[in-house]
């Protein structure tokens, strides 16, 4: 049967390690359903992943539920202090266990028969159990999964036998802490996402690694967010990569820009952002003390959902100009390009790109993306 | 136990090549996602598409926009007035480049990272690249696909080694000036005025493309579903004829007052002729004023359509809107309720393979411009 595509496009090369010679992801692995499945297997089956606030799991019996790509989790404060996180379905058949996030006093009970597990995962009490020939509680406590903490922050590890996040990203969460010292004074920012400027919504219609490719480079900043430019000095801003996580940082342009304006006492004078393998992102923009922690979620081959915490000040509110910036300019700006290169991903007239990166690492080069890529090329099998 | 009516479970029939004698397409060809995979690489990626009007494409610069199911295109008037088709995607990262339609100064900018296109598709600058190792411009030359015009019409074909337009089409082109002398003086009728008019755009209808294809090649159903329909054309004179790739049928005014739309006495078209082109467009006139619609039939997926296409008039002519209306909330709604109650049936386990209702003397209401398309597509398909 003759070739339908009107190119003759390379085999595929495979992302090089060497950022400057490397040739991008081929267009397929953005929305081949078999890729999705195996990222769902192989990535987020195994791989630390954004939980939710502490401060949302501060007190005993506090829980949140966590529906991740590969696997629907909770994380829940035991009555002993400790925070623990276990797959949210019942041992009995398999009904789930708890809805959004909230407070059990001491169980979690199971809406469809009523069994009990402890807030350390431990079966307490199953109806009608003690007439069951050979029934042992002790085999059915809830699925554990791995939990950790850091910043203010909690994350969640479905792989048992995965390493420590400390061991992974210990450097990154250092790093945070070194440039923004007041983080710790922030708490979780209660007012409606509206304020918050960056209003993602569920299933938007493009692959979750075509929103990653775009946040980790300022190449297509001066074209397509001119307003950023102003605000940001772009001459400032510097991209390094790292083990599983990289940053770019970058300095307040001036305080009267075109994108919202900045007090001269302003807390934050810089643009400071990381990501952290596979799906996180973090960051804090100039302006008043702030910090961004934002997962992207594959919701399907095609489709992604973000979940994002804010964090401010307690009781201080974010200036609306700010957030105007964030939801009606930046984030609109960003959607549309991740939907537009999504649908060019699929064109029999695109097969793999290349990264645009220079020697000197310069603030427009794509050496970020890269990095990306080649995490992904290596947790896949596919180098 | 009661008695139930069961169909046995036939082996498929081929689609016959006599017309006269063949069974049509069985309802999994109308939903199963397999399928229209298959029909993607098979059909739609290797035939020609209608992509615009030539008229939008006078001048250097201008381009046009449109999409073969989920392949974005562009169409481009180059500075040495030739006319250039790509798809239309940046090959540094796979941002869509050009939307809509308009005039490009001097080059095509993606809105990503501004990587500059010529014209010709070639890249003119990539910022930043000179500090690239190993990068040569020349690798990244816009993917090109080819572009054929005819009557003012643009189309496209994704395949290279596909036939020409001509041997697709046929004398299909020269028919339609024959019949419609004037067809070289009409423009797109008021863009901007209308709002919907009868080949405007309309998105993922709950059918598939099929279903209106089948529909659109036979009258046989006109007297039950569009009784004005029968009313402002003369069935008795509608005679459908098979050619290579392409179908016509044609039919004369019956009365000037009728029920659908008044026909001055002396409009200068008394013709309501049909013409369809492999795999999925269509070409219209009604009687009345002198008008000419293009109608595409785009597949979206198993289960979904969605239609575009263009309505040209005389320049300058105010088109009568009774008659507008007609095709628009008349005639386009009955097709469509017909269409999306046959494509609920196709789907039925009481139904599997339904049979062409063809006469030996080709009348007005026999099957066999259907069964023509279904021939092509069994075919094209490797059904037979």
């Amino acid at each position: 049967m003759a070739n339908a595509a009107t190119m003759k496009l390379p085999d595929e090369h495979v992302v090089d390690a060497d950022a400057e010679i490397a040739w991008t992801l081929p267009g397929r692995l953005y929305h081949d359903p078999a890729v999705f499945e195996a990222e769902k297997q192989t990535i987020f089956g195994a791989a630390w992943q954004y939980g939710c606030a502490a401060a949302d799991v501060a007190n005993p019996g506090d829980y949140v539920t966590l529906d991740l790509p590969a696997d629907a989790l909770f994380v829940v404060r035991g009555r002993d202090g400790e925070l623990r996180g276990f797959h949210n379905v019942c041992q009995h058949r398999a009904h789930r266990l708890l809805e959004g996030k909230g407070n059990v006093k001491a169980v979690v009970t199971c809406p469809y028969h009523a069994w009990a597990y402890g807030l350390d995962g431990d079966l307490r009490a199953a109806r009608n159990s003690e007439n069951v020939k050979g029934f042992d509680k002790t085999a059915f406590g809830l699925k554990p999964v791995q939990v950790e903490a850091h910043l203010g922050m909690v994350f969640v590890n479905p792989d048992l036998a995965a390493p420590t996040l400390e061991s992974q990203a210990g450097d990154m969460f250092a790093d945070i802490a070194a440039q923004l010292p007041w983080l710790g004074e922030l708490a979780p920012y209660r007012e409606t996402r509206q304020d918050v400027g960056f209003t993602f919504e569920d299933d938007m219609a493009f692959n979750w690694k075509v929103l990653i490719d775009n946040c980790l480079e300022c190449y297509h900043c001066a074209p397509a967010h001119p307003a950023f430019c102003d605000l940001i000095d772009m001459d400032s801003y510097r991209t390094t990569t790292h083990g599983l996580w990289s940053s770019a940082k970058s300095r307040l342009n001036k305080l009267d820009n075109v994108a919202y304006p900045v007090e001269a006492d302003a807390e934050q004078k810089r643009g400071d952002f990381w990501y952290l393998w596979p799906n996180m992102t973090f960051g804090t923009f100039p302006g008043q003390a702030n910090f961004l922690a934002f997962a992207v979620e594959p919701t399907g081959p095609e489709t992604t959902t973000t979940r994002s915490d804010y964090f401010m000040r307690p009781g201080e509110q974010v200036h609306p100009s700010r957030s105007d910036y964030g939801r009606d300019v930046l984030w609109p700006e960003d959607k549309a390009i991740c939907e537009a290169v999504h649908r060019g991903l699929k064109s029999r007239g695109y097969g793999q790109g290349r990264f645009i990166v220079d020697e000197g690492r310069s603030e427009i080069s794509e050496h970020g993306v890269h990095h990306f890529q080649r995490l992904y090329t290596q947790a896949m099998g596919l180098a | 136990m009661a008695e139930v009516m069961r169909m046995g479970v036939r082996d498929e029939h081929p689609i016959a090549r006599d017309a006269e004698q063949s069974f049509t397409l069985s309802g999994r060809h109308y939903s199963d996602p397999a399928v229209f995979e298959a029909e993607k690489e098979r059909i739609f990626f290797r035939s020609w598409q209608y992509a615009g009007q030539a008229s939008d494409l006078e001048n250097a610069g201008d381009y046009i926009t449109f999409r073969i199911i989920d392949q974005p295109i562009a169409v481009v008037r180059g500075r040495d007035g030739e006319l250039r088709g790509f798809h239309n995607v940046c090959q540094h990262r796979a941002h869509e480049l050009l939307t809509g339609r308009g005039n490009l100064k001097a080059v095509i900018t993606c809105p990503y990272h501004a990587w500059a296109y010529g014209l010709d598709g070639t890249l003119r600058t990539a910022r930043n690249c000179e500090n690239v190792k190993g990068f040569d411009k020349a690798d990244f030359t816009l993917s090109g696909v080819r572009v054929e015009t005819a009557l003012g019409m643009v189309f496209v074909n994704l395949d290279p080694d596909a036939p020409t337009l001509e041997e697709q089409a046929g004398d299909m082109f020269a028919d339609i000036a024959a019949d419609l002398p004037w067809i070289g003086d009409l423009r797109p009728y008021d863009r901007e005025a209308r709002a919907d008019a009868i080949a405007d755009v309309r998105e993922a209808m709950a059918f598939n493309w099929k279903v209106l294809c089948d529909n659109c090649l036979e009258c046989y159903h006109c007297e039950p579903a569009h009784p004005a329909f029968c009313d402002v054309i003369d069935m008795d004179s509608y005679r459908t004829t098979l050619h290579g790739r392409w179908s016509s049928a044609k039919s004369r005014l019956l009365n000037h007052e009728n029920a659908a739309y008044d026909v001055a006495p002396d409009a200068p078209n008394r013709k309501g002729n049909f013409w369809f082109l492999w795999p999925n467009i269509t070409f219209g006139t009604m009687p009345g004023q002198a008008t000419f619609s293009v109608f595409v039939i785009d597949p979206v997926d198993a289960l979904t359509t969605s239609t575009r296409g263009e309505y040209l008039a005389m320049p300058g002519e105010t088109l009568d809107p009774v008659r507008l209306a007609y095709g628009l909330d008349v005639l386009w709604s009955e097709d469509q309720g017909i269409c999306e109650a046959v494509q609920r049936g196709l789907s039925s386990r009481g139904y599997n393979q339904g049979r062409f209702i063809v006469d030996q003397e080709r009348s007005e209401i026999s099957e066999h411009g259907v069964h023509h398309f279904q021939r092509l597509y069994a075919q094209a398909m490797g059904l037979v």
